[in-house]
């Protein structure tokens, strides 16, 4: 675990916490003492931030779970999660004060916004103006039905492409008949969308990683690769598909081993 | 385990579980909370937290079946 997390152990010690002497309420979670919420305890990714919280859309800031957080790459142990939540929250918080006393006076005119308020109402308005459709839970358990298996799936790359090409089904044949019988499944429809494109990105993601690491577990490719992956995953927009590279980690305190091994018993805890 | 229904013996009608159920798993008539949509429960508990007369009930079902899977992995 030491040489997994590097960092973290860093950070502890200098906190004056040994993890492997005493009781502390940090360790809690390490060792499933204590019950914390799985979505604390695991990370896979999220919107790409910089270090003010701001994502590449102007205005538009992610934090916690939903932003790619600094635990990437390894297999945060509860607790670890929660700080950046903390201090995420508080940096975009803080960011946004300032994006907003900066732009206030700064405005689109009147007409601008009117007709964006319009695009997206039109939009909006063809989930509900369908005459006949499938409703948002139809199509969602089509879709998570993509996924069921998903352990399973992220062993091997064949099963990856089945998956990418099953939920590409989904889109051309479910999607496009998407209806919205109330407001309530007009929310559901806007998830459906979402989960769709997110689906698409985790898939292509993964299969783009060829190593074991935190939650990816590979058995095409069982060790955890220093050399090749110490690298965030980026899934960007390119048109109307989806572009995904490798970008290195920035600027980490202490350099992880370049080495390839084992995913430690670490990854299975969770 | 997901929302069964509202005890109402016990409900007060003050409809926090109505305000605060972020799945809108809530509707109200007549100033009355009912389940309207017991399937997007998320078994948040938060109804059940703030329901100060104790009126929530929870099942041990799950509120929408797990899929059968597309890919079939041997």
């Amino acid at each position: 675990m030491r040489r997994v997390h590097p960092e973290h152990f860093a950070a502890y010690r200098i906190a004056g916490f040994d993890l492997f002497k005493g009781q502390h309420e940090r360790d809690a979670g390490f060792f499933e003492r204590i019950n914390i919420p799985t979505g604390t305890c695991s990370h896979a990714g999220g919107v790409k931030i910089d270090v003010h919280c701001a994502t590449n859309v102007e205005g538009l800031y992610a934090i916690g779970d939903n932003a790619c957080g600094p635990h990437q790459g390894t297999h945060p142990y509860g607790g670890t999660n929660l700080a950046f939540c903390l201090t995420s929250g508080n940096r975009a918080a803080k960011s946004v004060a300032e994006f907003v006393s900066a732009t206030q006076n700064s405005s689109l005119p009147d007409r601008e916004i009117l007709d964006q308020g319009r695009e997206h109402i039109e939009r909006l308005s063809t989930f509900l103006t369908r005459d006949k459709g499938l409703d948002a839970d139809k199509v969602t358990y089509n879709m998570q039905s993509c996924f069921v298996n998903i352990k399973a799936i992220t062993s091997r790359s064949e099963y990856l492409q089945m998956a990418i090409r099953e939920l590409e089904k989904v889109k051309q044949e479910d999607y496009p008949q998407l209806k919205a019988f109330d407001y309530h499944d007009l929310m559901k429809a806007l998830g459906v969308r979402s989960m769709m494109v997110l689906a698409e990105g985790v898939l292509k993601s993964i299969i783009c990683r060829e190593e074991s690491r935190g939650v990816v577990a590979r058995e095409d490719f069982p060790m955890t690769d220093n050399i090749n992956f110490l690298k965030w995953v980026v899934v960007e927009k390119d048109g109307a598909g989806m572009r995904v590279f490798t970008e290195d980690v920035p600027t980490p305190i202490l350099q992880a081993p370049r080495s390839k091994y084992e995913p430690t018993e670490g990854s299975d805890l969770h | 385990m997901a929302i069964e229904r509202i005890d109402y013996e016990k409900c007060t009608e003050c409809e926090m579980c109505h305000l605060v159920c972020v799945m809108d798993v809530f509707g109200t008539f007549g100033g009355k909370p009912y389940v309207k949509y017991k399937n997007d429960c998320v078994t948040c508990f938060q109804c059940i937290l703030v329901c100060k007369s104790d009126a929530i009930v929870m099942n041990l079902e799950r509120a929408q079946q797990i899929p059968e899977p597309r890919v079939k992995v041997s």
